[in-house]
């Protein structure tokens, strides 16, 4: 549950900044502040789509225990 | 015979019409039979006659509801028909109106399905309102199939290539057949219990209306209505509709679907973000090269060229002021120095030296050299000195008349 909300809140803000910046009736100090804004956004957006590989589980029910394994243990198995 | 009312034919057919539309089991009811004469009309209409061993009956089914069947009956199928009957007035032919049909070896399941829909329906199963919102980008996606099968190989892989940061879990459970209502149900509710998925896809591949029974089952519904999590349900095709596609948060088309609904393309977001962020640089260059040209041009206008033109002017007098400063400065410095030399001269003429030429002479006394100015600064026989214009000479006192007295 971690994060997902950002992702989309930072996606929209920079979105906002972008119509404010093209919109251009800003001072030219604020535009400078929201586009160092932007950028950073950017770049916290692209990072988050770089994260690590997901990976894939099963859940088995082994009698009473209930555990998690790897799709690729269950392929080897 | 003569007292008693007479109907014309269209009175009586009239009478029958509507005391068979006010009939309540005439109105809505399933007959089962057999088809046989089965037209259908180029108006879209259908026509056909019910049958079995003993009896027949007419049945038309209007283009609307024909177009919507989802198998083409044809002669000799045993069918179920949900309808209601009336008459046709010019013919005097009293018809089964067919609203819906489906193969009779489903009958009994169809039923079951129309009574639960109307039920869960009363209980707010579907409203639009608790509708959960499906997460923008999860961490973790849930999913309730069969481990074997297409639907399971596609919703993973397709969710990989989308977003392959997403992990997957996999409940694997029976999708038909005994007990697979219980499993898909324990399956939602272990996420719900786990929290460890943003959101779930339950579903399967297609198969008919019993093999997708599962998904049509009380069980399954109340645990998507009671879950947490986000639902999107995925059964069978795109023209199989169960109660819990009804019941979910999101019904997609087919399994596929269901992932493409589950996850954001990872691809398509980041070019999206790199497009923001061409636009964030472009912007802020036209924005910077705007305020440029907007202060090329005020450095043009007019008021500035004449400030310059003052500036310089200023300037100007500044320097021709400093010279004639400078002049004055000289003039008064010159005229101090002819005063100056006018009272050295004058000096000149006062020095008492210069008196000496002219038969005066300076007395001074011998022993320390101070000028004797008056007769009592003499004394008798001190030696004095005696200053005049080209030499000195030595004089004794001899005597002393002070004339002040």
């Amino acid at each position: 549950m971690k994060g997902n909300f950002s992702f989309e809140q930072a996606l929209k803000r920079l979105e906002e900044i972008v119509e404010i910046l093209e919109a251009g009736n800003i001072s030219l100090e604020e535009s400078i502040k929201i586009y160092q804004e932007g950028i950073n956004l950017s770049k916290l957006c692209s990072g988050m789509l770089e994260e690590a590989e997901g990976k894939v589980m099963a859940i088995m029910n082994n009698g009473e225990q209930i555990g998690e394994f790897s799709i690729n243990q269950i392929r080897e198995a | 015979m003569s007292n008693e009312k007479i109907f014309t034919v269209k009175e009586i057919n009239n009478y029958i019409k509507y005391l068979i539309q006010n009939d309540v089991l005439l109105s809505h009811i399933y007959v089962k039979g057999e088809i046989s004469n089965f037209k259908l009309h180029t108006s879209g209409h259908a026509y056909f006659t019910l049958k079995d061993a003993d009896s027949r009956l007419k049945c038309v089914m209007f283009k609307g509801n024909a177009s919507k069947l989802k198998f083409m009956p044809e002669d000799g199928s045993a069918v179920v028909v949900r309808g209601y009957f009336s008459i046709y007035e010019r013919d005097g032919q009293y018809q089964l109106y067919a609203e819906d049909m489906i193969p009779e070896g489903t009958g009994s399941l169809y039923k079951a399905y129309e009574q639960l829909k109307k039920k869960l329906s009363a209980l707010g199963y579907f409203d639009e309102a608790i509708k959960k919102k499906l997460p923008y980008m999860p961490q973790a996606v849930g999913v309730v199939t069969s481990p074997t099968g297409a639907a399971v190989r596609d919703i993973i892989s397709i969710i990989k290539r989308r977003c392959s940061n997403v992990d997957i879990y996999l409940y694997p459970v029976q999708v038909q057949g005994l007990g697979a209502e219980n499993e898909i149900a324990e399956g939602i509710r272990y996420f719900n219990a786990k929290a460890n998925v943003d959101v779930m896809i339950i579903g399967r591949g297609g198969g008919s209306i019993e093999e997708l029974w599962a998904f049509n089952e009380e069980e399954v519904a109340k645990a998507i209505f009671e879950s947490n999590i986000p639902v999107i349900s995925a059964v069978g095709h795109e023209t199989d509709f169960t109660i819990a596609d009804f019941t979910a948060d999101v019904r997609a088309a087919t399994p596929s679907s269901a992932a493409e609904l589950a996850v954001p393309d990872k691809q398509s977001l980041m070019s999206k973000v790199n497009q923001y962020k061409y636009v964030l640089n472009t912007s802020i260059i036209n924005f910077i090269n705007s305020y440029k040209v907007r202060i090329e041009k005020i450095s043009r206008d007019n008021v500035f060229r004449q400030l310059e033109r003052k500036i310089l002017n200023m300037n100007q007098t500044l320097n021709s002021l400093n010279k004639y400063l400078d002049y004055n400065m000289m003039n008064i410095i010159k005229n101090n120095r002819n005063d100056l030399d006018k009272t050295v001269g004058k000096l000149g003429i006062l020095n008492p030296e210069s008196a000496l030429g002219r038969g005066y002479g300076i007395i001074m006394r011998k022993t320390d050299g101070k000028l004797l100015t008056s007769v009592k600064d003499f004394q008798l026989h001190e030696t004095l000195e005696i200053k005049l214009k080209d030499g000195k000479a030595e004089a004794e006192v001899i005597g002393i008349e002070d004339l002040s007295l």
